[in-house]
């Protein structure tokens, strides 16, 4: 499996990765490294503690990371949740609706993780 | 309004017309009243006059009667004729007498005592009277004077047989006229005695002619009737024994009298006469008129104030009413006004309408259009992707693939970034960021930019500098790049191989004031052209001029909208010079505000400079700037003039120190001439060429032409300070390396920066950018942690530093502001730059209001932080040569 084709089952914008990262290898590097990246637990830990400052750093950050590893879709839940919590700007949705998106990042992020662990695996 | 004005007008004289009439016949009334009044009170007043007088006379009469009885009495008391000779005698001089008489029935006096009596007044009515036996009083006469005579009846026989039938008692007659007041003065009336002929009585200053009927007729008026008829009223009413009353007016001419006269006849009881009394008006008119006149006055005095006042009332009406007609007419227009604002508001909104309608016809034109430019690069890229997955082992076809598929990949973004930028417009969104910027660096930038596609297009380019007044000025030096690269990018594009561009700068004195400095910047191609209909669209959002002739250039069309509204946004004005084949102008004219820039004093030593170019503008312009410096500077438009110049110098003991040669010259070119000077005065002369084009291609050419170096255009004061003070410390120019990488190649090798970002993936992954490029990375977890890196390193440990702005602990804005507020020397000098996800220009506002110099968009290009990194540490830090080459 090549790490396009990983980048094709995930959903993730191989072409924007590859701007960015520019090699294949570094592509696979780093993408890899998505496993080690804290944002997700600690975003999913500040929902539980209803840290909402902790969850608008947490989503930003992993914005930022999805953003670098060419992952739109989701940079772009993570970018939603992030709005939502934006410090200084008023919550535009209710808990169950933020709820619904929490579980959908989350959906969208074990299946990108269990994906990427199998790539590395083998 | 007239017609109501006369109306008004009209009322008003009316009224006052009324008034006066009112008044008047009030005045008149009253007036008729009070002579009513006045004669009602006078005839009282002359009946109780009259009623006095002829008591006084009645009572007169009683006691002559009285007299005349005793009289009477002594003649039957005693026949004894002496006794009664002695009593009348006595008694006749008692009562002072002037004559006792007896009347005997033939009518003849008897005389008894006194004088005798000659005639009475009316014989045959005493004698009538006698008969009759009742008493009477007349006028009598005796030799000597006039007299009154009072006659009582009495029967007596005397002894002569006389029949006596009367005894008259004769009195001297002024004692009656003083009783009777007939000649007094000073009562308000006076009397007149006449006989019922009219004959008067008594004759005294009023009795004017012989009747009283013929003073009636003399010399009075009656009030109401004549004269004549006058005198017949009281002829009757004498002859009826009746009371007669008149008003009438005396006119005496000769007396000077002319009143009014109340006058009553009455007849006297035991006479024949009448009392005629006379009341004068007199003094009463004068107090009548007196009356009459303040009454008069006061009248009209009531009649001024009430028409004055009714006056008033009507001013008051008309001024009101002539407000609320001016009301009415201002309301009316106001009406009217509004009535055409509506219209115009109508025609406005019919106008917004079609505006709209067009725009929105223009928005989905450019949709379609864009739609199409979209796909355009996108089929290239996945058509390209997809050939190179096919030839994924042909190395040589992969690596054609993917230059092709980043060259539609940059065309895309370059698409989407007008796209966005044209959105932040619509929306209001974009604001400019002013800084200080130096147009030098401005131009070179946009130089080393152009250049490589000046090449490729094979096309002539030139810059040219001219009084320039202030290097440094405020300006968003982002927007101000896109602006020049918009304008160059047509001129590019539309340019034919061969053709020319030039940009000129030059700088005036700004009427906005001494802050400012007007500067003008001219881009000029000889490409196709604008015809002048497409010219007046030239700004119209998503416009683009000829479909077909896009085919070959492509373009959003949002470019010059964009620049158009830059340049608004700056308060400048764009000024378009175009003719369809023959080139296009676009002229730029921007108000900046100055910056004094407390830099080194930039002065050369007297050198001789020799300037050779075949544009004499540049040539003076650049001598101008030369002799700014201090230098002393010639110029020359020919290589040939050249040669011979440098040779002649050398020859008259002035040797130029230094000679400035453009690239390209008329007749040859600058290395030709270059090669000549070398000729014929050796190596030493230092040459340096000038030009707009990439020392890179001519480097070696030029080098083996015996040429020092290389001056880019544009020549700013500044530039040719800064390439020429490297001969002033020993006269030998320091290496090229000193010079700093060109930011077109964006060398970031050798530098140290502080990346402050919490994210461990994405810090690796912008390390290893980093790392790659040749810079070394020191990595801080968070602002804190940043903060404290540099401020425990030692000034001059970092080149710049790169902070993301989201950090647990503290933020990258805080970090910025703590470091700015350091007390050491490079902590207001270190670039840095901020990396974020919120590309927004309100963050950009607050990175540079915390301290930053600029800001970055994540996900990272790695391109363009190279080309942010050498910008910002090369213009921050000057020292950052050495601090290369002790590295």
């Amino acid at each position: 499996m090549t790490v396009q084709e990983l980048y094709d089952s995930i959903g993730g914008d191989f072409q924007a990765a590859k701007k960015i990262l520019q090699m294949d290898k570094i592509i696979e590097r780093f993408i890899k490294k998505l496993l080690e990246d804290p944002s997700y637990s600690s975003l999913m830990d500040a929902w539980k503690n209803q840290n909402y400052k902790e969850l608008f750093i947490s989503a930003h950050s992993l914005k930022g990371v999805c953003f670098n590893l060419g992952l739109p879709k989701l940079a772009g839940e993570a970018s939603e949740l992030s709005e939502e919590f934006r410090p200084g700007t008023p919550r535009k949705l209710t808990d169950e609706e933020v709820a619904a998106k929490i579980n959908a990042l989350s959906d969208l992020y074990l299946d990108t993780r269990s994906k990427i662990e199998a790539f590395s695996k083998g | 309004m007239k017609k109501q004005a006369r109306l008004i007008i009209y009322g008003f004289i009316f009224i006052v017309v009324l008034t006066v009439s009112v008044f008047s016949s009030l005045l008149v009334y009253m007036n008729h009243e009070s002579l009513e009044d006045i004669r009602q009170i006078s005839q009282t007043y002359l009946d109780g006059v009259a009623n006095a007088e002829i008591n006084n006379f009645n009572s007169i009469s009683e006691i002559r009667h009285n007299q005349v009885t005793a009289l009477r009495d002594i003649l039957f008391s005693t026949d004894d004729w002496k006794d009664v000779n002695d009593s009348i005698l006595h008694t006749a001089i008692f009562h002072d007498l002037v004559n006792v008489s007896l009347v005997s029935d033939q009518g003849e006096y008897l005389n008894i005592y006194g004088d005798p009596l000659i005639a009475v007044g009316n014989p045959e009515l005493l004698f009538a009277r006698m008969m009759e036996g009742s008493s009477i009083v007349m006028t009598g006469q005796n030799h000597s004077e006039q007299l009154i005579t009072w006659t009582e009846p009495l029967d007596l026989e005397l002894s002569d047989g006389t029949h006596v039938i009367g005894i008259i008692s004769c009195r001297d007659i002024d004692q009656f006229i003083q009783k009777m007041n007939l000649e007094s003065k000073e009562t308000l009336a006076y009397f007149l005695l006449i006989r019922r002929d009219g004959s008067y009585v008594v004759q005294t200053q009023e009795t004017e002619c012989d009747t009283y009927f013929e003073k009636l007729l003399h010399y009075t008026v009656p009030i109401g009737s004549t004269s004549e008829e006058q005198v017949e009223r009281l002829k009757a009413a004498i002859a009826a024994n009746e009371s007669w009353r008149t008003d009438l007016t005396y006119i005496n001419n000769d007396r000077g009298i002319h009143e009014r006269r109340s006058v009553l006849a009455a007849p006297l009881p035991s006479s024949n006469w009448y009392l005629v009394s006379i009341l004068p008006f007199g003094q009463l008119d004068t107090a009548i008129e007196n009356m009459f006149a303040v009454r008069m006055r006061a009248t009209f005095t009531a009649l001024l104030i009430v028409t004055l006042g009714i006056l008033l009332v009507f001013l008051l009406y008309l001024r009101n009413s002539e407000r609320q007609r001016k009301a009415l007419e201002t309301a009316n227009i106001n009406i009217a006004h509004a009535k055409d604002d509506a219209d115009t508001a109508r025609i406005e909104a019919e106008k917004a309408r079609v505006e709209a309608e067009e725009a929105n016809k223009a928005k989905s034109d450019f949709l379609s259009n864009m739609s199409h430019d979209i796909r355009t690069p996108m089929n290239a890229i996945v058509g390209m992707t997809a050939l190179a997955v096919e030839h994924i082992d042909d190395k040589e076809r992969v690596q054609d693939c993917l230059r092709k598929i980043t060259l539609s990949g940059k065309h895309l973004l370059g698409l989407i970034n007008d796209i966005l930028d044209m959105s932040k417009i619509e929306s209001g969104k974009m604001t400019l960021n002013p800084e200080v910027i130096s147009l030098r660096q401005t131009m070179e930038t946009m130089c080393d930019i152009i250049r490589p596609q000046i090449k490729a297009n094979k096309q002539n380019f030139d810059i040219f500098i001219s009084n320039i007044l202030s290097e440094h000025v405020y300006c968003d030096s982002v927007r101000l790049n896109q602006v020049l690269l918009n304008f160059l990018s047509n001129a590019l594009k539309f340019t034919p191989e061969g053709g020319k561009i030039f940009v000129d700068l030059r700088q005036e004195e700004s009427p906005a004031g001494e802050a400012y400095v007007r500067t003008h910047l001219s881009i000029s191609d000889t490409g196709m052209g604008m015809s002048p209909e497409f010219k007046e669209k030239l700004f119209h959002a998503f416009e683009r001029e000829d479909n077909r002739r896009v085919h070959k250039t492509q373009g959003t069309g949002l470019g010059l909208t964009i620049t158009k509204y830059i340049i608004d946004a700056m308060g400048g004005t764009i000024d378009v010079d175009t003719a369809p084949g023959v080139g296009t102008t676009f002229h730029v004219t921007l108000d900046l505000e100055r910056v004094s820039m407390d830099g080194e004093n930039m002065q050369l030593p007297d050198w001789r400079i020799l300037i050779v170019d075949d544009n004499e503008e540049l040539c003076r312009c650049t001598e101008l700037s030369l002799t700014e410096l201090g230098a002393r500077p010639d110029w020359t438009l020919s290589g040939k003039d050249a040669v011979a110049r440098v040779t002649a110098a050398e020859e008259a003991g002035d040797p130029y120190f230094i000679v400035l040669i453009d690239y390209k010259l008329d007749e040859t070119n600058g290395i030709d001439t270059a090669k000549q000077i070398r000729t014929a005065v050796g190596n030493d002369l230092p040459i340096k060429l000038i030009s707009a084009y990439d020392w890179m291609d001519i480097e070696g050419e030029a080098k083996a032409a015996g040429i020092n170096g290389f001056i880019p255009k544009p020549l700013f004061k500044s530039t040719l300070y800064y390439e020429l003070r490297k001969y002033m410390s020993d006269g030998s120019e320091l290496s090229d390396e000193d010079k700093g990488p060109d930011s077109n190649t964006a060398d970031i090798s050798g530098m140290h920066i502080l990346l402050a970002e919490d994210n461990e993936l994405n810090a690796e992954i912008a390390t290893m950018f980093l790392e790659e490029n040749g810079a070394t990375v020191d990595h801080a977890e968070d602002g804190l942690q940043a903060l404290e890196k540099f401020e425990n390193n030692p000034e001059g440990t970092y080149d710049a530093i790169l902070m993301d702005l989201r950090m647990p602990n503290m933020n990258g804005l805080e970090a910025s502001e703590a470091i700015r507020s350091l007390k050491r020397l490079d902590a207001v000098r270190i670039p840095i730059i901020a990396m974020t996800a919120d590309a927004f220009a309100e963050d950009a506002q607050k990175c540079l209001e915390a301290g930053m110099n600029t800001h970055l968009a994540k996900p990272i290009d790695i391109e363009q932080l190279k080309r942010t990194l050498v910008k910002w540490v090369y213009q921050e830090n000057v020292g950052i040569e050495k601090r290369r080459q002790q590295k």
